[in-house]
């Protein structure tokens, strides 16, 4: 008995031990399997999460690529050659990456479309996946992901011919107090933007001032409105006072009434917005309508009331290094307006580009163009009952000289400089006053509209006057200043001294003696109003009825003949270095050139020079 | 002597038995205890992992359809995406025109404590055990859209999910931000 006791009591341990290792087993199986699960779930989103940043990071990388080599050729050429052709099974542009410790991705273009002359259509395909047997090749069991994007590169109107000023650099406004200076227009700078002001306080903006933050200026600038006097804005006209000035000066664009253009948000205000000035700035579908101080601090009203936190940022130039393109634009150029927004038609519907000055000697008109070209330079004269007779965009190769009246509308290229020698008046000038939109447009889409554009720059009043301080400091290091390109290569500073390939200082023309009298003859010498008398108003520039555009400086002796200066129209330059010699300078900005954003078309398009942009069409897994 | 032992070692062994018993029943019941604690702290890693994973293949399901979205708009708790139209290889056309007449919903009902979607006149329940309070109590909106900047458009989705059935069970709350790749530019 009691051995088979002791027995029993040995059995129930055994059967204890059993039973709790048995527990502990499927507790630790169940631990195991919880503690495995979790971790394929969280490998399982490692590999989901990082595979699709790989792809996007490829479909970056290439769009980056793609997009910073359009932007600094602004041409279709190198492009097309690259990727015409491509398709998925004929890859073109490929990128491939490693992020060490994270995936590959393997980026390339499988289409390429041509839309439109100015269009090109990209869809590029990039695949993230995780190597894991570190072969540098994607294996079919290894995770992945596929996305493809397609995207427009275009050759589109810029955004900077939305400003009555606008310079690719640090901006300035020295000097000016109340109304020695009125810009009724907005004025941007593609770096700081300073102003000081003079004796009598603060000038008069009525529009909007951008400043943008810029590393590719040398020194880099933060992006800032600097305003004198503890942060003092500019003066501004309030809408009363503008709309009774505007009564005297039709060139002026409308004021802001509620009760013509409708209230903020309408369709009726939708209609105008983009033509109207207002005191106040407001943030209107995430866009700002009326007068701001916007910069990298972001969008303020003129009392320091902020509408936006969002910091501005830069506006790319056009480049108008290609003349050969502006050239065969002016060849095939032919005017596509069929008729006007009032329904009539264009009698130069179809027409090519041309342009035609009178010549005294002959008492006739003559058509300086060949094909809408001009080989070198050319002095172009409009007299007030004989004026420039322009119709699209004109190529000139070297040196424009151009002063007078002005018929027509169109652009002139110039594959150097640009020298504005005297007035520049619309023979027959827009007016921006009226209350029925229809009528003003119908009205202004046939007044007189010019562009001048220089692939050199704009140089304003009689060179053989120029010399230190006026003008020339400032065209000179180190007031201009250097900048890196989309490379990060340097480009040096505009020096108006330094001899070009034509072997005359940059500031000097090329069209006539090298010691610039025949600069000096037109600018001082010309009898436009035909009266017999050369009177004081035809000795200086007083106005520049006109849209300019230069790749490098805009500027020179203006306004030597006492009676200030009024620009029609815009200024968009590199550097300016506009020196007034008389007050006031007045900024009428030409809204006719500016896309209205319902429809984005301008008014009238004068082939003003396009700037390279990117569109993103669609973004797509594919896998 | 003999008798006196053999009475002590009796008398011992019962003691030892009795003793032994109760250590037993002692350990067993400690052993118990800590098993059915184990069970229940399984049963709720189970929950807590299976809710995690439902709410991840949810959230994953609208992910991958919101970004290709053109846009989402958001009305109370239900959100409803546009995807572009495609072609007859299944690829977005271009440029982007937004599939009106094919529009996804994503819809929360938090008296079923459901998420489900509605897709090609189908609808499936992609979430279950959702409630009307974050974690800390407070009431909350499950979608909502911010227009970044122009262009930039992103759907926020937050989901408070209990772990298990029962109404005391401890919630999780899972919040994603989804940018809509196509969205509309200007």
């Amino acid at each position: 008995m009691r051995r088979h006791k002791l027995r029993r009591t040995r059995g129930s341990t055994m059967v204890t031990t059993l039973i709790m290792g048995g527990l502990a087993t499927v507790t630790g199986v169940a631990y195991l399997d919880i503690a495995t699960q979790d971790m394929r779930t969280a490998a399982a989103r490692m590999h989901e999460v990082s595979t699709q940043n790989l792809a996007d990071g490829g479909l970056q990388a290439i769009t980056q690529d793609i997009w910073r080599q359009f932007k600094i050729a602004q041409r279709f050429d190198a492009i097309h050659s690259a990727l015409n052709g491509a398709s998925p099974t004929s890859l073109r542009w490929v990128r491939t990456g490693v992020f060490a410790g994270v995936g590959n991705y393997t980026a390339s273009v499988i289409g390429y479309e041509q839309p439109d002359s100015f269009t090109r259509r990209i869809t590029v395909r990039s695949v993230g996946w995780i190597d894991r047997n570190n072969n540098g090749q994607l294996d079919a069991h290894e995770p992945r992901q596929v996305i493809e994007q397609t995207f427009d590169l275009a050759l589109t109107r810029s955004a900077v011919f939305d400003y009555a000023y606008f310079v690719n650099n640090y901006g300035w406004m020295y000097g000016f107090s109340n109304e020695q200076l009125v810009m009724n227009g907005d004025a941007r700078s593609n770096g700081d933007f300073e102003f000081r002001y003079g004796s009598g306080g603060p000038p008069v903006i009525n529009g909007s001032i951008y400043a943008s933050p810029n590393e590719k200026l040398s020194p880099r600038a933060e992006g800032r409105i600097i305003l004198p006097g503890g942060n003092q804005a500019p003066r501004q006209w309030d809408a009363a006072t503008y709309a009774t000035r505007q009564l005297t000066d039709p060139m002026m664009r409308p004021v802001y009434n509620s009760a013509i253009h409708g209230a903020f948000g309408s369709s009726t205000f939708n209609l105008w917005r983009d033509y109207l000035y207002n005191p106040q700035g407001h943030l209107i579908n995430n866009s700002p309508f009326g007068s701001v101080l916007a910069d990298v601090n972001g969008t303020r009203r003129f009392d320091s009331y902020t509408l936006d936190n969002r910091p501005t940022s830069e506006l790319v130039l056009p480049d108008l290094n290609d003349l050969n393109y502006y050239i065969n634009l002016s060849r095939t150029w032919r005017n596509p307006k069929a008729t006007f927004s009032d329904g009539l038609p264009n009698p130069n519907y179809n027409q090519p580009a041309r342009i035609e000055v009178w010549n005294p000697q002959q008492n006739r008109y003559v058509r300086v163009d060949t094909n809408g070209v001009i080989n070198g330079s050319i002095a172009l004269i409009g007299y007030r009952d004989k004026p420039i007779r322009i119709h699209g965009p004109i190529t000139v190769t070297q040196d424009v000289v151009i002063r007078g009246y002005v018929e027509g509308q169109g652009t002139l290229y110039a594959g150097r400089n640009v020298h504005i020698v005297g007035d520049i008046i619309y023979k027959n000038p827009p007016d921006f006053r009226g209350s029925v939109l229809d009528s003003v447009l119908a009205l202004n889409e046939r007044r007189d509209a010019l562009g001048l554009a220089a692939r050199g720059s704009i140089m304003m009043g009689n060179t053989k006057q120029f010399g230190d301080p006026y003008p020339l400091r400032y065209m000179t290091p180190p007031f201009t200043r250097g900048r890196y390109d989309e490379n990060g290569n340097w480009i040096p500073p505009f020096d108006a001294r330094q001899i070009d390939s034509t072997g005359r200082m940059r500031y000097q023309s090329a069209y006539g003696d090298a010691g610039q009298n025949e600069i000096e003859r037109l600018s001082l010498q010309i009898d436009i109003d035909q009266n017999g008398v050369i009177d004081t108003d035809e000795r200086g520039i007083s106005r520049i009825d006109a849209v300019m555009f230069t790749n490098f400086v805009g500027g020179g002796n203006l306004a030597t003949d006492g009676r200030g200066l009024t620009v029609n129209g815009a200024i968009i330059a590199k550097d300016e270095a506009m020196v007034l010699y008389s007050l006031p300078l007045r900024f009428n900005y030409d809204w006719r050139i500016r896309e209205r954003s319902l429809d984005d078309q301008p008014l009238i398009n004068i082939e003003l020079p396009r700037v390279a942009s990117v569109v993103r069409l669609a973004w797509q897994k594919t896998r | 002597m003999h008798r006196g032992r053999e009475r002590r070692v009796r008398g011992s062994m019962m003691l030892e038995v009795v003793m032994a018993s109760a250590l037993a029943v002692i350990v067993l019941a400690l052993l118990v205890s800590t098993q059915i604690q184990v069970l229940r702290n399984y049963q709720r890693t189970i929950n807590h992992n299976t809710a995690n994973r439902a709410a991840y293949n949810a959230l994953r399901e609208i992910r991958e359809i919101a970004q290709q979205a053109v846009s989402v708009t958001v009305s109370g708790n239900t959100a409803t995406i546009l995807l572009p139209q495609r072609d007859a290889n299944g690829r977005f056309r271009t440029p982007i025109q937004p599939d009106t007449a094919n529009p996804i919903v994503v819809q929360v009902n938090f008296s079923t404590g459901q998420l489900r979607l509605t897709q090609n006149g189908q609808t499936r329940t992609l979430l279950t055990n959702l409630v009307n309070t974050t974690p800390q109590g407070a009431p909350y909106t499950p979608f909502s859209v911010q227009q970044v900047a122009q262009g930039v458009v992103a759907f926020h989705v937050r989901l408070s999910v209990r772990e298990g059935q029962g109404a005391h069970a401890q919630r999780m709350w899972f919040e994603e931000c989804i940018l809509l790749r196509n969205a509309t530019q200007n």
